[in-house]
């Protein structure tokens, strides 16, 4: 059986949740909830109906054995409606077409026809409504007889993942202070997974002996549940900025989210777990630097060595079923380009001396032109040549200016 | 010859038909051990490494480069037919230490199909003061799984820990067009197996 409670915010949902916890909101004024089980705790259907009533809240109360129905009951008949099952029709008969909410052309088109409740609407054949309306017209005469097989749309209360610590003695050291956090992590993480969800945004606020208040917010790309890859995040984020004082009281909040679902094919190539990757992605900026890490991406321009450093994101995927790809010369850049000093003797190159490559220049092809960008601050202009040295290493030099680069080799 | 015509016919590498293992993309390399590939400058390591990259990638694999010295170049990643997206690159600046540990935490976060720990660049003393527990280190993480670490370098580098070896040695450039606007047209290197897992030694060539 379930109970449909209509009346004024607020209390409206905390009202149902005191009988029961399958609580759906269907709009700002009205609530439906399960009353399964009540019967012995509370009595039959009248006395729960009176239960919810005289809680002072509800201005209208109905009672039947679908949701659909305990809602067109409690929103258009007054008072207190108890309807026993296989009595829906019956009850619901004499209430307006209207409350169905059903398409204005459709309300329309059944005043024409001198339809007015929903006891004549339920009259009405059910093919020929299907023919007009299509499902849309079996799914109205449906609500009419008060025969709905909807489940309730539960929304599960907000639950906060918190958990505070006050110290005894103050902690100066990271490592007994990520002992006192992993404990907490754990705890929080257990209940997290019991609700069915995952943390999506670590905070961490300490209490410092200063009086100040230390705080750190972790975002995760992805919803997370194990307790040692949140801790290993804090740690590093930790590591990378700690606190600046001794700590005397720790707290730790995870924020829920769902679960992160994914799908992964048996026989595709394994990449790398993603919990694990973003552990290492951490990991490697804290050794490199920030920018230092990721998937290139090749930007639209002409403009040489233009690229970013995106985020990474591995996801399992099919082979690519083209032919071979051709194996071509690659090449290598000197970042930054190498300053150098070229001897020219009548447009010819004779010799370039740079830092790390030197030597005569055997050969020579160019100068290849090129420019772009005169808009930006990033314009370019200059003259590359392709050049064999003697010791037989192929180089890429340019002009920039009146200043000579070395900008990478060919290998 | 334009300028436009140079930038669409960057040399292609055409591995000629006694090339036996190089040749075969992946199939080189030692799933669950170290391969080297050696040479000086020129010799065609990266265009070797750039395949295998590219062959990794389009069969859904996931790929690191841990670039000691800051010189990978991803548009030749791109010619060759790799996709980036499925690439981690981390950029070491110039720093050996650096590399080694990345490629360490790298080995031991597992899923990776192909390593490629770049070191051609790196200042020879430095890499000769790596002790050799390093390169056991590597060896036995990269064991149970079916990761292939490949090392480009100069010389040999991690020295019995590495299962395959391959040495390459430039032998000739050649050129077309009109001088002085010329293009590559032939970069030759001769590749030697130095530990050939039962085959005879093996020779590449480069075009383009």
């Amino acid at each position: 059986m379930f109970a449909c409670v209509v009346g004024e915010r607020p209390g409206l949902v905390e009202l149902a949740r005191e009988f029961s916890p399958l609580v759906e909101e269907v709009d700002a004024r009205t609530v439906v909830f399960s009353v399964d089980g009540l019967g012995r705790l509370i009595g039959d259907a009248r006395a729960i109906g009176a239960a919810i009533a005289g809680r002072g809240v509800a201005a209208r109360v109905a009672i039947a054995g679908n949701p659909a129905a305990a809602v067109l009951a409690a929103q258009s008949l007054p008072g207190i409606t108890i309807i026993a099952p296989g009595e829906e029709a019956r009850a619901l008969a004499s209430i307006p077409v209207m409350a169905l909410g059903a398409a204005p052309e459709i309300l329309l088109t059944l005043e024409r026809w001198g339809v007015r409740t929903l006891g004549e609407l339920a009259a009405l054949p059910e093919m020929g409504l299907v023919e007009r309306w299509g499902e849309a017209g079996a799914r109205l005469r449906r609500a009419a007889l008060g025969a709905g097989d909807e489940f309730l749309s539960v929304r599960r209360p907000a639950v906060e993942f918190v958990q505070r610590q006050e110290l005894e003695d103050s902690v100066a050291l990271l490592e007994p202070l990520l002992f006192l956090i992993s404990a907490q992590l754990h705890d929080l993480a257990a209940e997290v997974q019991r609700h069915g969800q995952a943390a999506r945004r670590v905070t961490v606020v300490l209490g410092l002996e200063d009086g100040s208040e230390f705080r750190r917010v972790l975002e995760l790309p992805f919803p997370m549940r194990d307790p040692k890859a949140l801790l290993k995040q804090v740690q590093l984020s930790l590591e990378a900025r700690p606190p600046g004082a001794a700590t005397v009281a720790v707290q730790v909040e995870l924020d829920a989210a769902e679960p992160r679902v994914v799908q992964g094919g048996l026989f595709l190539p394994a990449v790398p777990d993603p919990e694990k990757l973003h552990t290492l992605l951490e990991r490697l900026r804290v050794l490199t630097g920030p920018d230092r890490v990721g998937s290139p991406e090749i930007l639209d321009t002409h403009r040489p060595d233009a690229y970013r450093m995106r985020a990474c994101a591995f996801a399992q995927s099919e082979p690519v079923e083209e032919g071979a790809a051709k194996v071509r010369l690659a090449f290598r850049y000197f970042r930054p380009p190498l300053a150098a000093r070229v001897v020219m003797h009548k447009g010819r190159l004779l010799r370039i001396v740079s830092e790390r490559v030197s030597g005569e220049v055997v050969r020579a092809a160019g100068p290849w032109r090129s420019s772009g960008e005169w808009w930006a601050e990033t314009a370019w202009r200059r003259d590359e040549w392709d050049v064999v040295l003697a010791d037989e290493t192929v180089h890429r030099i340019y002009l920039s200016g009146e200043r000579w680069f070395l900008e990478g080799s060919y290998d | 010859m334009t300028a436009a015509a140079r930038w669409g016919s960057f040399p292609v590498w055409r591995p000629g038909p006694e090339v036996r293992e190089l040749g075969e993309g992946l199939a080189a390399l030692a799933r669950g051990g170290i391969t080297e590939v050696l040479g000086a400058a020129g010799a065609g390591r990266t265009a070797v490494a750039q395949g295998m990259i590219a062959e990794a990638t389009r069969r859904g694999e996931v790929v690191a480069v841990i670039d000691g010295d800051d010189c990978f170049d991803p548009g030749s990643a791109v010619r060759a037919g790799a996709e980036l997206s499925r690439v981690l690159w981390v950029q070491c600046g110039h720093r050996v230490e650096t590399a080694l540990k990345a490629t360490d935490m790298v080995l031991h976060s597992g899923g990776f199909g192909l390593i490629v720990l770049d070191l051609c660049d790196m200042a020879e003393g430095a890499l000769g003061r790596v002790p050799i527990s390093y390169w056991h280190r590597f060896r036995l993480a990269v064991e149970p799984t079916p990761t292939a670490l490949l090392i480009l370098s100069r010389e040999a580098v991690a020295r019995s820990c590495s299962v395959r070896q391959y040495a390459l040695r430039q032998e000739d450039v050649a050129w077309r067009g009109e001088a002085p606007f010329q293009l590559i047209e032939c970069l030759a290197t001769a590749a030697v197996s130095r530990k050939p897992m039962g085959r005879a030694p093996v020779s590449l060539v480069a075009e383009g």
